[in-house]
């Protein structure tokens, strides 16, 4: 009786901690929550936040880099990076940077049946007070036809 | 014998009204008249409180408080009619106070209701203290039969770049086109100027298509009709009767229907020192590509603002890159009472007493979002 009674609590448990495993994994509490909330912040300064870019012929891949600087105190992680137009492809040389260092976010734009005067906008998540900022730009895209 | 022919004509004429398939009607003669009252707006500007924006924004008055939606962040604001923060609402996140739409397209608010429109079909419901409510998408099918393509629903799309989107009794109408590459303004221009719709509702309630509204362009589009294309929206307000007070963005005149959209009145002045010197564009690539520049340096009809309140129209329109300021016509009863220069980008946005309130103006490059008000 007492081994089948050890057994018996032995799959019990082993059921209980598949179960708990189970219920972080399906989010009972989300992962994205339970990660916000351990991340330090820290603070952030974008070398510039807009470009501009005339005559780019149709056709294309032009590539814009923005470049941001961590001056704070904390690794700066980066949430993510979400264009506002499937023509823009964005991401980030390295998604942690240690204080003082700095990285690149490249937005490359695919000019294809896009012609005239788009602006694109990108909002980028970190590990910031202010935590979403918007990086730009203004492209003008003329026809393969007047450059030749 | 007569009676019962009035009788019958009266009988086909409320039909047609009725009927679900709307069909083009200017059937009212233009009567116009001036009685020029106000010759100069004293203009008040307002700056509001820093609040982290990416200032691609819509803003509304809504209960007496100034609302800014971030399009791109999700968030909403909270003003007082000072300019004042008061609050902070929505935001990114799966909570029932927050928002998952990646970007808004645009928003409404239907009652005490807040709508917001994601650019993916989706129709977002929000409760009066903006906890989320109900969500649905409309599924576009491509299956219509290309007779009657003008008639389907699902074959039109909403103009996202220049959105006008208002709402009444339940329902959001927006400004639409038809998003076929065959049927369009320059391919299929004489059947598109008689028969396109300009005007799409959508029921919140029956989570479905409503009405095709506003059938084909006013006879001004059939003169130089190439050079119009890339003005063919129309702007449009809806008063707390479920009148539509509409405008078309290259046509002089103001056109008022009811709300079965039967047409009720018809009357309008043209802007002033407005640059009509539109380019001829004769494909749809000539119009993708001439879209943006055109509509940032030539003179057009761009909004339409009746406040329920003082029972006064506005009616914005661009003068043109050139020109040191935009216009502002304002009628009273159908009688035009005013024309005046407003700084550029003024759009009438509605009234807390005793001022009339500007949409917030985002100056992207001095970081600031400030906003007129003006007393007639």
């Amino acid at each position: 009786m007492k081994i089948v009674k050890k057994e018996y609590i032995t799959y019990v448990i082993i059921i209980f901690i598949i179960w708990i495993v189970i219920a972080i994994q399906i989010g009972i509490v989300p992962k994205e929550d339970k990660k916000d909330s351990d991340i330090s912040l820290t603070d952030v300064k974008f070398i510039d936040i807009r470009k501009k870019a005339n005559n780019i012929p149709e056709d294309t891949i032009v590539n814009f880099y923005y470049r941001l600087v961590n001056i704070g105190d904390s690794d700066l992680k980066i949430g993510y990076i979400n264009p506002d137009c499937s023509c823009t492809k964005c991401y980030a040389i390295d998604s942690v940077v240690p204080p003082g260092d700095s990285t690149v976010i490249v937005m490359m734009f695919n000019t294809k049946y896009k012609l005239g005067l788009h602006k694109l906008n990108t909002v980028v998540k970190l590990n910031t007070p202010t935590m979403l900022y918007k990086i730009s730009a203004m492209v003008d895209v003329i026809s393969k036809n007047i450059i030749k | 014998m007569k009676i019962f022919n009035v009788f019958i004509l009266l009988a086909c004429v409320i039909y047609s009204c009725k009927t679900e398939e709307s069909k083009r009607d200017f059937s009212v003669q233009p009567f116009s008249v001036k009685d020029e009252v106000v010759y100069d707006l004293k203009l008040d500007t307002l700056l509001l409180d820093s609040v982290p924006t990416s200032f691609v924004i819509e803003s509304d008055i809504h209960a007496g408080k100034i609302f800014l939606l971030d399009k791109l962040f999700c968030t909403l604001y909270q003003f007082d009619s000072l300019g004042q923060f008061q609050r902070r609402y929505l935001g990114q996140g799966r909570a029932k106070n927050e928002t998952t739409i990646g970007r808004i397209a645009t928003h409404a608010f239907v009652g005490e209701e807040l709508f917001l429109l994601d650019h993916s079909g989706g129709y977002h419901s929000y409760d009066k203290e903006f906890f989320f409510k109900d969500y649905f998408r409309l599924i576009y099918s491509t299956n219509w039969n290309s007779n009657k393509i003008y008639q389907s629903p699902m074959a039109y799309t909403q103009r996202y770049n220049d959105i006008v989107c208002r709402a009444f009794q339940g329902c959001v109408f927006f400004n639409v086109h038809l998003a076929h590459p065959r049927y369009n303004f320059v391919t299929t221009m004489k059947t598109h100027l008689e028969n396109n719709a300009n005007i799409q509702e959508i029921n919140l309630k029956k989570e479905n298509f409503g009405r095709l509204l506003a059938i084909g362009y006013p006879e001004s589009y059939e003169s130089d009709s190439d050079r119009k294309a890339v003005f063919s929206s129309v702007n449009f307000d809806i008063d707390r009767m479920g009148n539509f007070y509409l405008t078309y963005e290259a046509d002089t005149l103001i056109y008022v229907y009811d709300k079965e959209f039967c047409m009720k009145q018809c009357f309008g002045f043209s802007g002033r020192d407005m640059d009509l010197n539109y380019v001829s564009t004769l494909t749809p690539q000539e119009v993708g590509q001439n879209y943006r520049k055109e509509r940032n340096t030539k003179g057009f009809y761009n909004w339409m603002e009746y406040v329920d309140e003082t029972n006064v129209l506005f009616r914005s329109y661009k003068k043109g890159k050139e020109r040191s300021s935009d216009g502002l016509q304002i009628y009273q009863k159908g009688i035009l009472i005013g024309d005046v220069d407003v700084p550029k980008g003024l759009k009438v946005m509605g009234f807390i007493n005793p001022y009339y309130y500007s949409y917030i103006i985002s100056d992207e490059e001095r970081e600031k979002l400030y906003l007129y008000r003006f007393r007639l």
